[in-house]
């Protein structure tokens, strides 16, 4: 049985909201279009029509006022639509540095996901291509840098709008120490699960509709096992994730970050905003690579064809997970965070969460 | 070897290592005239040897002794033949678990089958570390199991048909003889490339048996008014399992013939891993018949994580090809047109 | 098994191969070549193409009657190993050769003799249509139809994922010229260049043009480009079949070796990713004993039977499990880094593996009830 998600009233009409106006801006036409740079500045331009850029920013700072679990709705409702737009991105580097043109999208901000390298490049910044504003670390402090996008990304088969990014030139705001930014990187991490989740449930849909209606030896080869059991194993895969990151969002709405949070391995529970975050992350990525890997395959040649849309989420699949770095690493980093290797202080995140489970 | 002698080769192996019988194995293969068939044509023979063995959960150990003789040859030392070998309990062979320890040989390690075995009296022989990760050998001359404390495995095990029991023990270094020289490393080299073919023959042995079985349940077994076999679900599990026993099988075939360390190490990576992904999909198809005491498939599935576990599980070994294609930017193409 | 008279076996062949291929100043353009595109790609190779026959490389292991030079199949297959281990491409028309051929020779022998010389030397290119936009694993559901016109045929219907298709001079093709089911089927031999046929190149999802839709209206063959009898076609599929599945994997455990050496001369290698290459390693070795066996089988001219299926199912494990090594092992530079645009290329392809020359769950299916005899479906 899948597990339920009752989303609140509030979340049921953001994603209502988001999802009626990306089928009609953001046909799979405009995603094609979008390539090979993966952005779309008119469609940027329409969800500046209706405040996406700023909504993740308090009221008072001029923003909408939403809260991490309506954010991870929208970004799962982007990546359904495999929008070509670095919402997400822009979103988390909004929350670190509300400057009035970032709060309106006249600016697009993104975050680099590793500090600035010797040369003071911050590397493959995603978004980097196209962000006005990138803020990262550069030592041991978060700076801002605004600086005209190269506009162009190196040929990577996500379409991602990535790029090197300079942490030096440009106009450089120091945001604070280092440590300012790790809320960043798990609320980024947290919403690109949401968006990989969107990934795996559009080739689940497209999926569905596919083999319900292809024909083979005159039946539709959904009627097959084969192809039944393939497909049963998506909503288990597709729901854990949205659980973890709905988990992730709800634990940093409620301020459980670092050493408010719980990390209990003896117990099984863990509410740290972080590690729910860094979870969600693998999780979904997986869901998203699985789901779209069999849907391709269930497409038989169709899959191979530009011209069908399951090929866009395929591709998406791999390189918005791969964006941060290898998989296998962010798994050793989510178990030193929950079994923290003895004698270390570290772990993740704003600092460690109180009871650290087994030393 | 001609189709058909192999056939009456096999047949005599399987009464063999099925029949009840308090003489040594040895003994009774050698009336066979085992010799002459191992001259004529080693590859076949100690193949259909152990595929056999597998097959039919023979509770003989033709392991033990064929290494042992393949450590006296190749050490020129004919007495260590017929010693009993104690393996290390390690995943992996290289690493050692019985070492040398200045006047004393601290033994921790498994010996195979210890039921009718070799002539009492020749010794245990097992391999060392002696100091600086050096590997050599411990001819420990007048021990045997017995004294030196040796314990049988959970009996569950032994419902595999083998009879592992665990070594403990510190041993004078007086009474030893050691090989710690190159050739006692090459020696154990030798032995383990030869272990891991002929393991991974007994692999396939097992993983045949369990999918010919599965097979032939999912044909009578009726569910849904038609036997369960038509079902794709289980067809394609059990042609999933038939493709990586073949292509394990080509690799031991090719490891028969080439008797290289290299060949020999991916053979058992690809038979291991042939055999436990083979046991999972006919227990599936077993359906719960297939978790009763009473039905065979627990004895073969105890057989296969046993054969498995010796001179290395495939997941050690996957990860050790993995390393040394790495460390060597090489991936060799085995076998020649 | 034929042996050639210059050459004692295949691997003394291999070993003359290789040395005209490490010092010829020719293969220069080719020794580690990656196109940027799939046209251009083919255009390069088909001047290695005329480089080996006219050298007479590429002759050995074909019949002289055909523009041979004798000797059996395994001299192509030593050939191919020949040509992966100095890290050269495989023309894409060496398998569509390799496919193709074997059942010209048998069951047409006069266009074997006719057209062979020019297609081994790759004057010209042809291509296999038999998939249809509702005939995939129901190949003997296909609909297009051929009718009598005077001496010839006429041929009306459409084609898709025809490999090559778009740069093909000719086709050959499965056609409905009976009664429904596989029975009335025929295999022919068509010209592309001439007016009723509209090849169409469809883009695959890594942007090249792999294969093409073929749009027939009318199209003429003339009577003696009917391969085998009327009727005969799908039983001769059949016979192809073996060749597909053994010959090409043959030709795809040299990729794989290849391009598991290739990219480790990028990024660093880690021990999360060695077993993974571990166990690509090792499903790669099943599949070259395995198809080294079939090609062996093949040039003792055995027939072989529902266990070909297996060859293909091996090809999908070793494949996929390759390139999912080679994913991990490369890292974020797998997706980000520019001068890996081919190993990229590469690992969209064998995302195909389970779908191309029969799915993998049709594979299952046939090891499941005609080798292993488990109950067909009531
Ligand atoms: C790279 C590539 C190259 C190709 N080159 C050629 C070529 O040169 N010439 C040519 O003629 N064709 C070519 N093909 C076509 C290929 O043969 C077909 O794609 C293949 O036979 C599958 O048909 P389909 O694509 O219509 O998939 P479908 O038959 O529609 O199958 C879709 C899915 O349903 C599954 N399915 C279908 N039937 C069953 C069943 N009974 N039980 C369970 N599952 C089922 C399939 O396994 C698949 O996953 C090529 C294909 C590819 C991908």
């Amino acid at each position: 049985m899948a597990l339920e998600f009752g989303l609140s009233p509030d979340q049921e009409s953001i994603s209502d909201l988001f999802s009626s106006f990306l089928a009609k801006e953001c046909p799979t036409e405009v995603v094609r279009e979008a390539e090979p740079l993966g952005h779309s500045p008119m469609l940027w331009t329409a969800l500046q029509g209706f405040d996406a850029p700023g909504m993740g920013l308090p009221v008072e700072a001029g923003g909408g006022g939403a809260a991490l679990a309506d954010l991870v709705v929208v970004a799962e409702a982007l990546g359904r639509a495999a929008a070509p737009v670095p919402l997400v991105e822009h979103l988390v580097a909004s929350r670190l540095h509300p400057e009035a043109a970032i709060v309106s999208g006249d600016l697009i901000a993104t975050i680099a996901l590793h500090p600035a390298d010797g040369s003071g490049l911050w590397r493959l910044a995603p978004a980097g291509a196209v962000a006005n504003v990138v803020i990262g670390i550069d030592g041991d402090e978060t700076v801002a840098v605004h600086a005209a996008p190269p506009g162009v990304a190196p040929a990577n088969h996500a379409c991602a709008p990535i790029a090197d990014r300079s942490a030096r030139l440009g106009d450089r705001v120091v945001l604070g120490p280092a440590s300012a930014f790790d809320r960043a990187l798990a609320e980024w991490r947290m919403l690109t699960a949401s968006a990989l989740v969107g990934v795996a449930t559009a080739a689940l849909d497209i999926g569905l509709a596919y083999v319900r209606e292809r024909e083979q030896f005159g039946r539709t080869i959904g009627s097959y096992q084969a192809i039944q059991h393939g497909l049963a194993d998506f909503p288990a895969l597709i729901d854990g994730a949205r659980f973890l990151a709905h988990k992730a969002a709800w634990a940093g709405d409620n301020g459980r970050v670092g050493a408010a949070g719980v990390i209990d391995m003896d117990e099984g529970e863990i509410t740290e905003h972080c590690a729910l975050a860094s979870m969600a992350f693998l999780q979904a990525g997986e869901a998203a690579a699985v789901c779209t890997d069999r849907s391709l395959h269930y497409h038989g040649g169709y899959g191979f064809s530009k011209e069908y849309d399951i090929q866009l989420y395929f591709r998406r699949a791999r390189g918005w997970a791969n964006i941060l770095g290898d998989p296998a690493r962010e798994r050793l980093r989510l178990a030193d965070m929950l079994w923290p290797p003895p004698g270390s202080t570290a772990g993740v995140g704003a600092g460690r969460a109180i009871t650290a489970g087994r030393a | 070897m001609e189709p058909e002698l192999l056939e009456m080769l096999r047949s005599s192996l399987t009464k063999v290592l099925t029949e009840r019988s308090s003489v040594a194995l040895d003994v009774r293969l050698a009336e066979l005239g085992w010799d002459d068939v191992v001259a004529d044509d080693a590859p076949s023979a100690l193949q259909a040897l152990f595929e056999i063995s597998g097959g039919t959960l023979s509770d003989a150990d033709p392991l033990s002794p064929l290494l042992a003789r393949s450590l006296a040859e190749s050490l020129g030392t004919p007495e260590l033949a017929a010693a009993s070998l104690v393996l290390p309990s390690s995943l992996h062979p290289d690493e050692l678990t019985s070492y040398v320890d200045g006047t004393s040989v601290v033994v921790s390690g498994v010996l195979l089958g210890p039921g009718p075995g070799p002539a009492a009296g020749s010794g245990l022989l097992v391999p060392v570390e002696c100091g600086e990760g050096r590997i050599g050998l411990a001819h420990l001359v007048g021990a045997t199991a017995a004294d030196l404390g040796a314990s049988h495995c959970a009996a569950v095990l032994e419902e595999s048909g083998q009879h592992p029991a665990r070594v403990e023990a510190v041993v004078a270094a007086t009474d030893a003889v050691i090989f710690d020289g190159p050739e006692a490393r090459a020696a154990w080299g030798t032995a383990v490339a030869l272990g891991r073919w002929t393991s991974a023959a007994e692999l396939i042995g097992i993983g045949t048996r369990v999918l010919a079985t599965a097979v032939a349940y999912a044909g009578e077994r009726k569910q849904y008014g038609r036997a369960i076999g038509s079902f794709q679900a289980l067809q394609h599990r059990i042609a999933s399992a038939h493709t990586l026993i073949v292509g394990a099988r080509h690799i031991v075939d090719e490891a028969a013939r080439r008797r290289d360390p290299w060949v020999a190490l991916v053979a058992k990576a690809a038979a291991g891993r042939a055999a436990e992904l083979t046991c999972t999909q006919a227990q599936q198809t077993y359906g719960a018949i297939g978790f009763t005491w009473e039905h065979e498939f627990h004895r073969y599935l105890r057989r296969s994580y046993l054969v498995d576990r010796r001179l290395g599980d495939w997941r050690t070994l996957e990860f050790e090809i993995g390393s040394r294609i790495q460390a060597t930017g090489r991936a060799p193409r085995i076998g020649v047109l | 098994m034929i042996e050639h008279p210059a050459y004692p076996s295949p691997t003394a062949y291999a070993e003359a191969l290789s040395g005209f291929l490490g010092s010829d100043p020719r293969v220069a353009p080719y020794l580690g070549y990656r196109p940027h595109d799939f046209e251009g790609g083919a255009a390069h190779l088909s001047n290695l193409q005329r480089l080996l026959f006219d050298e007479g490389w590429s002759r050995l292991g074909w019949p002289t009657r055909c523009g041979g030079l004798d000797g059996d199949p395994r001299f192509r297959a030593a050939m191919f190993d020949a040509l992966w281990a100095h890290d050269i491409l495989i023309p894409e028309a060496f398998t569509t050769l390799e496919i193709l051929v074997p059942v010209l020779l048998v069951y047409a022998p006069h266009l074997a003799d006719a057209l062979l010389p020019s297609l081994l030397r790759g004057d010209e290119g042809w291509a296999q249509a038999f998939s249809e936009p509702d005939a995939g694993s129901d190949l003997a559901a296909l609909r297009t139809r051929m009718e009598p016109d005077g001496e010839g045929w006429r041929i009306t219907g459409q084609k898709v994922w025809s490999t090559y298709g778009h740069l093909a001079r000719r086709s050959v093709l499965l056609a409905r010229s009976g009664e429904p089911g596989h029975r009335g089927l025929t295999m022919v031999l068509l010209d592309l260049d001439q007016p009723g046929v509209d090849v169409r190149p469809i883009r695959a999802e890594d942007g090249e043009n792999h294969f093409s839709e073929i749009f027939l209206d009318g199209a003429y063959l003339p009577a003696d480009r009917v391969i085998g009898t009327l009727g005969q076609g799908w039983a001769i599929a059949m016979y192809m079949l073996q060749w597909e599945r053994g010959a090409w994997g043959w030709i795809q455990q040299g990729r794989f070796h290849n391009r598991i050496e290739r990219a480790l001369e990028h990024g660093v290698p880690s021990p999360a990713a060695a077993a993974e290459l571990g166990r690509a390693y090792a499903l790669t070795t099943a599949l070259r004993l395995r198809t080294r066996d079939t090609v062996n089988r093949l040039a003792a001219e055995e027939t072989l039977g529902p266990e070909v299926s297996i060859d293909k199912l091996l090809i999908v494990d070793a494949e996929l499990a390759t390139w999912d090594a080679i994913r991990h092992h490369l890292g974020a530079s797998f997706e980000l880094d520019d001068e890996l645009h081919w190993l990229r290329g590469e690992f969209f392809f064998s995302r195909a593996a389970p779908i191309y020359g029969g799915s993998q769950e049709i594979q299952r299916m046939l090891v499941a009830q005609r080798v292993l005899g488990m109950p067909r479906e009531s």
